[in-house]
């Protein structure tokens, strides 16, 4: 136990443990699949139709924007090259993968990945949906990855409120939320401010969004604040989601 | 002894108890999906108790381990800290089987729901679940309903091993 606990050196062993289990996740998951599968079939046409509609909608909305994501990168460089800063622009690469098994215990929040080692996929990876952040690769076996969500209360990730900058902890709360932490009393924070990844840390990428702040608290006795923010990736929701990959694809140096 | 345990040994029923094992995984893995989960007892450990009361010439224990060990892994909690549960509770049991087996099946159920009532008070110590007011009350009420669960645990598992084994 304190082995597993203080240290990384049981980590073959759970990995293991994990690829015992994996059998019995895909039979206590085969009844839902068959219902997904008897529900999906009554869907209609119609409404397949109009899904594709809305798809190649949201299709063409993205590339336009690529675009000017392209441009904004584009032009961030040449910022960059003026100012002889040494920042970096990093373009992730990403593996798409699917969810196929959650936990929503009040002992631990993650999801079971469908990419494991033969894949590619490692530790410490980060996981997005098209929302934002939803958590890291904590264990990997041959064909799955287990997540940890920013839940968990055992999850902290280094972040910024987006429009301040000021940078703080967000920490999992084992519940629907989570709580942004050291952020002095008398800071400018509001209701609905965006939290953002700050890159501290070196495990999780800047700039990706994570949270909204939904209740703040003044305690008196406390030299900070308590901050209740949501998550903004759809966590229980979330079907496919994306693997960054920790290797940068683009480094771009002065 | 009652006619309440079927007299057969281990050795007979030894498939039986695996696959009955890995069934109460399946449950347990699938209780974890749901919301409501935090109301549903380990089956798992049900059936490990009713095994250890059923089969008297041994003591369980590498059962209780490696089911610990897989629980530990599902959950995600710290490897060996549900293994020190299920020993712990097993052990117990080693100490008061002969007793347990001659109660009837109701009162089996009375006295697992204060079996289930301590390892929800060692999971709280070990484990300091994040648990809100509604939750807590969720998780005090597990034991009650473990009571209600095992007489059905138990005469199914009575019915297999007479249906499969005693013939």
């Amino acid at each position: 136990m304190a082995a597993d606990h203080y240290g990384q050196i049981l980590g073959n062993v759970r990995s293991a443990l994990l690829t015992t289990l994996n059998p019995i996740e895909q039979a206590a998951t085969f009844p839902k699949q068959v219902y997904d599968l008897v529900t999906t079939d009554f869907t209609s046409m119609d409404e397949l139709k109009q899904d594709n509609q809305k798809l190649k909608t949201e299709i063409l909305l993205l590339k336009a924007k690529m675009q000017q994501y392209t441009n904004m990168q584009l032009e961030i460089e040449r910022l960059e090259a003026l100012l002889g800063t040494t920042g970096k622009m990093d373009s992730k690469g990403v593996q798409i993968a699917t969810v196929e098994f959650f936990s929503s215990n009040p002992l631990s929040q993650f999801i079971t990945l469908n990419k494991g080692n033969l894949d590619g996929v490692k530790a410490q990876q980060v996981v997005i949906d098209e929302q934002g952040i939803m958590g890291q690769v904590l264990n990997t076996t041959p064909t799955t990855a287990r997540i940890l969500l920013i839940t968990d209360p055992d999850h902290q990730i280094p972040v910024r409120i987006q429009r301040t900058g000021q940078r703080g902890i967000l920490a999992g709360t084992g519940h629907d939320s989570v709580t942004l932490n050291f952020i002095p009393n008398n800071s400018a924070v509001e209701v609905g401010d965006l939290i953002e990844s700050s890159g501290l840390g070196n495990v999780f990428p800047s700039g990706y969004p994570v949270a909204r702040i939904s209740k703040i608290n003044l305690l008196e006795a406390e030299p900070y604040l308590e901050i209740i923010a949501t998550p903004i990736a759809q966590l229980r929701e979330a079907q496919k989601v994306l693997v960054l990959s920790n290797e940068h694809e683009v480094t771009q140096h002065d | 002894m009652t006619d309440r345990f079927i007299d057969v040994e281990f050795s007979q029923a030894r498939w039986l108890v695996i696959t009955s094992y890995l069934l109460g995984l399946v449950i347990d893995t699938m209780m974890i999906m749901q919301q409501g989960s935090i109301l549903a007892p380990p089956f798992s450990l049900l059936i490990l108790l009713y095994w250890t009361a059923q089969f008297i010439k041994n003591t369980h224990f590498i059962s209780a381990f490696i089911l610990g060990l897989l629980m530990d892994a599902m959950l995600q909690t710290t490897l060996g800290a549900h293994s020190l549960i299920f020993i712990v509770l097993t052990f117990i049991m080693l100490r008061y089987r002969l007793l347990f087996r001659s109660h009837s099946v109701l009162q089996q159920a009375l006295v697992i729901g204060f079996y289930l009532l301590f390892y929800q008070f060692l999971s709280l110590v070990m484990f300091s679940p994040a648990l809100d007011e509604e939750q807590t009350l969720l998780f005090w009420l597990m034991p009650a309903v473990t009571m209600v669960v095992w007489p059905f645990v138990a005469l199914i598992l009575r019915w297999l091993t007479r249906t499969l084994i005693h013939q």
